[in-house]
């Protein structure tokens, strides 16, 4: 069942938010023992979050939009009485979080009921949520094969059916990768939107954080609870909130699309090519367009991220390096010895480019790109072929995504139904700050029978 | 870059930010160093207005 339903179920007084939890925490125990999703299950939390919905509604108390919904954080969240391991073992000897993060309260004040903490890439670095110190989280569509990172656990949380809404993060992809390879729907806003507050970082200039779910309503109102400012996170904007589920409409009518080609057909492995014409033809857009540079722009999103986040860690690889997750640790030192130069062009050319795309706006409402180069790819894997050529898997799975989120523009990620065996999703983007966008497109296409989410069972 | 050139740069870099690399750390490292230079190059070889912005706090 999804978010909404459930919501709708408890608020009817069909089902009780204590029975709704109780089913999601068996669920977990079964079926995350083969997924590995979880980190931490909250149950006793759970339980007391659920009896305090049931209470209002006894109570004859109006219910809040996503009451005795089950829902899991990536662990880079803090969840009060939990530590914050951020995927890192070097993490697990600090104390428990104090309070929850801002997104989880806004969650819980939502009504939503928070399950558990969700396995990632040991500091977000990575796209694969292979992680030595908690172990791999596997796709529920094929458990052999990777869920995609670092917000693996969030997408494999869903897909699986465990939760019905997870929340992550996404710095260079970590939301879009794993949404398109569990199949599932996700939503990376704009740059500043949510706030970060009580989130662990990985890079200052390029972290975002958003929601999963398995249809379009659910992610609108998702992040709609989760929208509003908040001065403890210097970089979130101080805007009001702009809800999108009350906008999304019947159709797409008036949506002006065009299709991301270029670079983003040269590392579209065939299955991610056929999403993206699909997409594009279920809006009848027959527009292509291609972007500038891009591939200097996901090499300057490389760098940054390499940089900041190797100089986040710095004090940490001089004083443990082998406590830090060898599948990363030699990147974020080498990231810590970059020349300052390279951080700066690379900081210059981001708003280059913002300044390059910004106008095609003016003609157009979403730009539609792939969202991985292929589906999943087997665990334990270090390369996968692209259109004829050998190339890296743990720097690669994001190289549709890099150039987009360096700009900081929203973007939906969206399941594509029958494009191949396995799932895999496209990016549907848009102008700074509208979401709404996003999100009226992803419900298109899921009307239109274009995308899908299916749970694995 | 060459590996033996990021080495160099490596290991002079690591002591000035009081990093000890052992031998097999260094040679890992350079490795990865390496690599980064050849994506930086095309961040570099990009010719920007000398009024071109950064962006550390973006803002879109």
């Amino acid at each position: 069942m999804n978010a909404l339903a459930i919501a709708a179920s408890i608020r009817s007084g069909a089902d009780s938010a204590a029975a709704v939890v109780e089913s999601a925490l068996a669920n977990i125990g079964e079926r995350d023992r083969e997924i590995n999703a979880f980190t931490a299950v909250t149950a006793d939390r759970a339980r007391r979050e659920a009896a305090a919905v049931d209470a209002l509604r006894v109570a004859g108390q109006p219910l809040p939009p996503l009451a005795g919904v089950p829902f899991a954080v990536k662990n880079l969240f803090d969840v009060a009485g939990l530590t914050t391991l951020a995927g890192s073992r070097l993490n697990a000897a600090r104390p428990p979080a104090s309070a929850d993060a801002v997104l989880v309260e806004r969650m819980c004040a939502a009504g939503a009921v928070l399950v558990g903490a969700l396995n990632m890439d040991a500091y977000a670095y990575g796209f694969t949520t292979e992680n030595t110190a908690y172990g791999a989280t596997r796709n529920p569509h094929a458990t052999t094969r990777t869920s995609g990172g670092s917000s693996g656990g969030s997408a494999a949380a869903v897909a699986s059916g465990m939760v019905a809404l997870a929340l992550g993060s996404d710095t260079n992809g970590s939301i879009r990768v794993p949404a398109s390879l569990c199949g599932v729907f996700g939503l990376k806003p704009t740059f500043g939107r949510l706030p970060r507050t009580g989130s662990y970082p990985f890079v200052h200039s390029l972290d975002h954080v958003g929601p999963f779910a398995t249809c379009a309503a659910d992610l609108a109102v998702c992040y709609d609870a989760l929208q509003g400012a908040d001065e403890d996170d210097p970089a979130c904007a101080q805007r009001r909130v702009e809800r999108t589920h009350p906008a999304l409409a019947p159709d797409a009518q008036g949506l002006r699309v065009a299709r991301l080609a270029g670079y983003f057909d040269a590392y579209a492995g065939p299955e991610a090519h056929t999403a993206s014409l699909r997409a594009a033809e279920a809006f009848g857009a027959f527009d292509e367009i291609e972007l500038p540079e891009v591939a200097r722009v996901r090499a300057a999103a490389f760098v940054i991220s390499a940089s900041e986040g190797g100089t986040l860690h710095r004090r940490t690889l001089r004083d443990d390096y082998d406590g830090f997750e060898p599948h990363n640790r030699d990147r974020f030192l080498a990231g810590a010895l970059m020349p300052a130069a390279w951080y700066v062009q690379a900081q210059k050319l981001r708003r280059w480019f913002l300044d390059q795309v910004r106008p095609l706006f003016e003609r157009y409402d979403v730009l539609i790109a792939p969202a991985t180069p292929v589906s999943a790819t087997p665990l334990g894997d270090e390369w996968f072929e692209l259109n004829g050529r050998r190339v890296p898997l743990r720097p690669s799975l994001g190289l549709l995504t890099q150039p987009v989120s360096c700009i900081g523009l929203p973007v939906a990620a969206v399941p594509i139904a029958g494009a191949g065996p396995l799932p895999i999703g496209v990016q549907l983007i848009a102008a700074p700050w509208r979401e709404d966008l996003c999100l009226r497109a992803a419900a298109h296409l899921e009307r239109a029978g274009t995308a899908r989410c299916v749970i694995a069972t | 870059m060459t590996i033996a050139e990021a080495m160099l740069f490596v290991a002079a870099a690591a002591r000035a930010q009081e990093l000890s690399l052992t031998a097999e750390q260094l040679q890992r490292v350079a490795a990865v160093f390496a690599r980064n230079a050849e994506i930086a190059e095309m961040v570099m070889s990009l010719e920007l207005p000398e009024t071109a912005e950064p962006a550390p706090t973006f803002l879109p």
